[in-house]
């Protein structure tokens, strides 16, 4: 009887760990972020305390939903402006027109066209601060977002 | 990087591992009892069983009831604060009685020095993530830096650096890790790898603090950690298995299996680990496999073959609002040393030969083989009735590697490093309870030529109680493969060796159950090695002058009723590379102890505060003060078969702190597991 009752005791010891152990990852916050700004602005690699989405997000597209550390974090990201970059190729006179703008022909020295689309790194202006279990999605719009230097270089061992 | 295949492999023998647990589980108690039930069936017998430190079992009342006997075993087995455990029948259900033995603390060759000894047990059994951590946390003046939650890795965004009185650190090179006589670090970057730091098979570590040139030759600066590892006991075969999981997906293996016959040892070890870590870029695993082999030779003598290999992989998690998850690294080392000890009729010689190799694998193509080979040989002697003690020993060293880009092709030329010594100690016991110490090494670079290093020291005991201790050394670092050659980011082939003068000195006080101790201490460096700046328009130079003192001191109250307690402190000023290199810190640890018929259970919390942490040189990028709690609870069986389930709660409070910065560490988290000792 005294053996049945301790091996209870130890099943429901491991048991009480099991919980505990799940319930610690489940303390930290989930986190969405979706796609806000523009119908031509694209969003990519979306970062948030931790968490890095490697995903392209069109205009009103969200990432799946992660859990991320706790704490007061900004949102960064890399956007690429579809319309912009179509203007500036349309420029240089790697595309005969954009949709109805001028279609003028301007001869442009073609050593200095790069046609890849670059990702530029951008940050929200504003902070937020997700604690406990708290499922936030976070909204990219282009009123708030300013241009990203904060990539430190790696810390050296 | 292979995570799911081990991840499969260690989830196996996890539950096999608990299904045999299940499956003894009822012999062991009905065992346990039948072992009561036939104490109590005579009740003139006594059953006194003596654990000292987690290596001798002895059965004799005698030895319990006097404790000159167990302090003179206590003191030759250098086991300090041990305790002794008795089952004293003298009714029909036994009492038990704690009876701490008080001994000397292990000073190793130099007995001027006062080391930081931390027992196998201790650290394998530690609340910490990781071995490395648990030393800084038994002393104030050990600091060393984490990520997560149980990988340091390597090359960018590593952490585990070791930081002794302000030396050390980023990279470890001031830093020397000796394992049974060998030195074991990497050769092109000069410091020892975190992570082989693998604890299955270790007896007990000494930190000597203010390094030791004169009898460990370049690195040991700052310094020297000493990891001597255990073998079995008794004859026949001791297996002990250590599973655990935890948050973040955490698996943790290790496995010895300790065998003794008649002239033969081995020791082998396994250990495995791997983590989904709490952040993206966090993950990575390790495994590591150690063989032992002692011979007993005819007259005393033994001989000593020893292997370690172990396969690291994880990477640099990032700053954590730009995670990489793929700046990957991959390292396989293996180590290699054998020992030849022979103890004459008046002098010990003792051989080491060692051999180390590995190769580091980076995401960005970096590739690099080394190989550290070398060799001491060493004399030691007692004259005129233990009062003259001499060693007298000579060592050498080769350093060479292989470094290029897997991208490009282009390899990274480098130059073999190579270096010899003749050193030398003497102990004088003039009587007056005084030990006095001197020691002088000529030290031969292929580089630099001929230094000499010399170390002197007191040591007092005027009364058992109370000691009183100083110690001068000279100590020095030969610049490494990466500083002299390697673009990483800046290589400069003009450097000179760092050198250092280390003094301390201290008071130790013993009482009861009662210990103080404390001691201040001073570092004189000159052209200390320094990166500046970052890529392309790095610089690493040496510095002129560097100055760093500072204060530690532990208290510890052991054994009071159910309960034991420890504190250490230590506050420094490092001047102005402040980089990593904190103010001040406070280790704690409350303990509570209950014995009870079939087994003993241990409660535990530990914490660390740090205060005065910069993440670069002049104060700059200060970092918020870390504070953080762990709790350990964990149950020891009284039975032939041991069983130790546990769990371990790390950062009981949730808070938010990070030794790195944009590193921040896991909120709180849970390691449960079971140690099984048959």
């Amino acid at each position: 009887m005294i053996s049945f009752i301790r091996r209870q005791v130890l099943w429901s010891a491991m048991a009480l760990c099991w919980v505990f152990m799940q319930s610690c990852d489940y303390l930290q916050p989930e986190i969405v972020i979706v796609n806000k700004t523009s119908e031509h602005v694209l969003i990519k690699n979306p970062c948030f305390n931790g968490c890095v989405w490697n995903t392209v997000l069109s205009y009103g597209q969200a990432t799946s939903p992660r859990r991320c550390l706790e704490g007061p974090g900004k949102v960064h990201f890399q956007k690429l402006d579809a319309f912009e970059y179509c203007r500036e190729q349309h420029k240089d006179g790697t595309i005969d027109s954009l949709c109805n703008c001028d279609t003028v022909h301007v001869l442009i020295d073609s050593g200095l066209i790069n046609t890849t689309p670059f990702f530029y790194n951008y940050q929200t202006i504003s902070t937020v601060d997700p604690v406990g279990n708290q499922y936030t999605v976070i909204e990219l719009k282009l009123d708030d977002m300013e241009q990203d230097f904060s990539v430190v270089g790696p810390y050296g061992h | 990087m292979g995570i799911e295949n081990l991840r499969i492999r260690l989830l196996l023998i996890f539950t096999i591992v608990l299904s045999l647990s299940f499956i003894v589980q009822a012999d062991i108690i009905s065992m346990t009892k039948s072992c009561i039930d036939s104490v109590s069936q005579n009740t003139t017998e006594r059953v006194d069983t003596i654990w000292i430190d987690d290596t001798v079992w002895v059965k004799d009342s005698s030895i319990f009831l006097h404790p000159e006997a167990a302090r003179s075993i206590d003191s030759s087995r250098t086991v300090h604060d041990s305790i002794v455990h008795s089952s004293h029948d003298t009714s029909d259900i036994p009492t038990f009685y704690t009876i701490t033995v008080y001994g000397k603390r292990p000073n190793g060759k130099d007995e001027s020095v006062k080391p930081t000894v931390v027992r196998g047990r201790q650290i394998r059994e530690s609340s910490r993530a990781t071995p490395l951590e648990e030393l800084s946390q038994e002393s104030g003046d050990i600091y060393v830096t984490s990520k997560g939650t149980g990988l340091h890795g390597v090359s960018s965004g590593a952490s585990g650096g070791i930081y002794i009185r302000g030396l050390g650190g980023s990279p470890n090179s001031q830093i020397l890790i000796v394992e049974d006589g060998a030195p074991d670090y990497q050769g092109i970057f000069g410091h020892p790898i975190p992570d082989a730091f693998s604890p299955s098979l270790i007896e007990r570590v000494m930190v000597i603090k203010g390094g030791d040139g004169v009898l460990f030759g370049t690195n040991a600066m700052g310094g020297v950690i000493v990891i001597e590892n255990r073998w079995p006991d008794s004859a026949g075969i001791q297996l002990e298995n250590d599973a655990a999981y935890g948050s973040f997906n955490t698996f943790r293996e290790r496995a010895a299996l300790l065998a003794k016959g008649a002239n033969t040892e081995i020791v082998s070890a396994f250990s495995a680990f791997t983590t989904d870590g709490h952040r993206d870029g966090t993950d990575g695993n390790s495994a590591a496999g150690q063989i032992g082999l002692r011979l007993h030779l005819p007259g005393q003598g033994t001989f000593v073959l020893r292997d370690k290999i172990i396969r690291l992989e994880g990477g640099d998690p990032g700053p954590f609002f730009h995670p990489y998850i793929d700046h990957w690294f991959d390292v396989l080392r293996n180590s290699f040393s054998a020992r030849l000890d022979y103890p004459g009729s008046c002098l010990h010689i003792t051989v080491v030969p060692w051999l180390n190799i590995g190769e580091h694998r980076l995401y960005d193509g970096f590739f690099s083989r080394d190989y550290t080979a070398g060799a001491t040989a060493e004399c030691s002697g007692s004259f005129i009735e233990q009062k003259l003690q001499i060693i007298l020993g000579t060592a050498g060293e080769y350093v060479d590697g292989l470094v290029l880009n897997r991208i490009t092709g282009v390899e990274s030329p480098v130059e073999d490093l190579s270096s010899a010594g003749l050193y030398g100690q003497i102990t004088i016991k003039p009587g007056l309870a005084l030990t006095g110490v001197c020691g002088g090494r000529l030290h031969y670079s292929n580089i630099y030529g001929t230094i000499p290093l010399y170390k002197a020291g007191l040591n007092w005991d005027p009364v058992e109680s109370f000691s009183l201790h100083t110690r001068l050394t000279k100590n020095f670092r030969q610049p490494t493969i990466r500083e002299l050659y390697l673009p990483f980011p800046v290589a400069n082939p003009n450097l000179s060796p760092e050198t250092a003068i280390n003094w301390d000195a201290g008071a130790e006080m013993k009482s009861g159950m009662v210990r103080i101790s404390g001691s201040v201490f001073k570092t004189w460096a000159t052209d200390m090695i320094k990166y500046f700046g970052v890529w392309p328009g790095a610089e690493v130079v040496n510095i002129d002058r560097l100055e760093i003192q500072g204060v530690e001191g532990e208290f510890s109250l052991e054994h009071i009723g159910p309960f034991g307690a420890f504190i250490t402190a230590s506050w420094q000023d490092v001047g102005r590379f402040t980089k990593q290199n904190p103010d001040a810190k406070i280790n704690g640890r409350i303990s509570y102890t209950c014995e009870r018929k079939t087994g003993r259970l241990e409660l535990s919390a530990t914490c660390e505060w740090i205060h005065g942490l910069y993440m670069n040189n002049y104060k700059r990028d200060p970092l918020d003060n870390v504070f953080f709690i762990d709790g350990s609870v964990r149950y020891h069986t009284n039975s032939a078969v041991q069983l130790e389930p546990y769990c371990i709660v790390r950062n009981v409070l949730n808070l938010q702190y990070q030794y790195i910065q944009y590193y921040p560490m896991p909120g709180i988290n849970i390691l449960a597991g079971i140690t099984i000792k048959v």
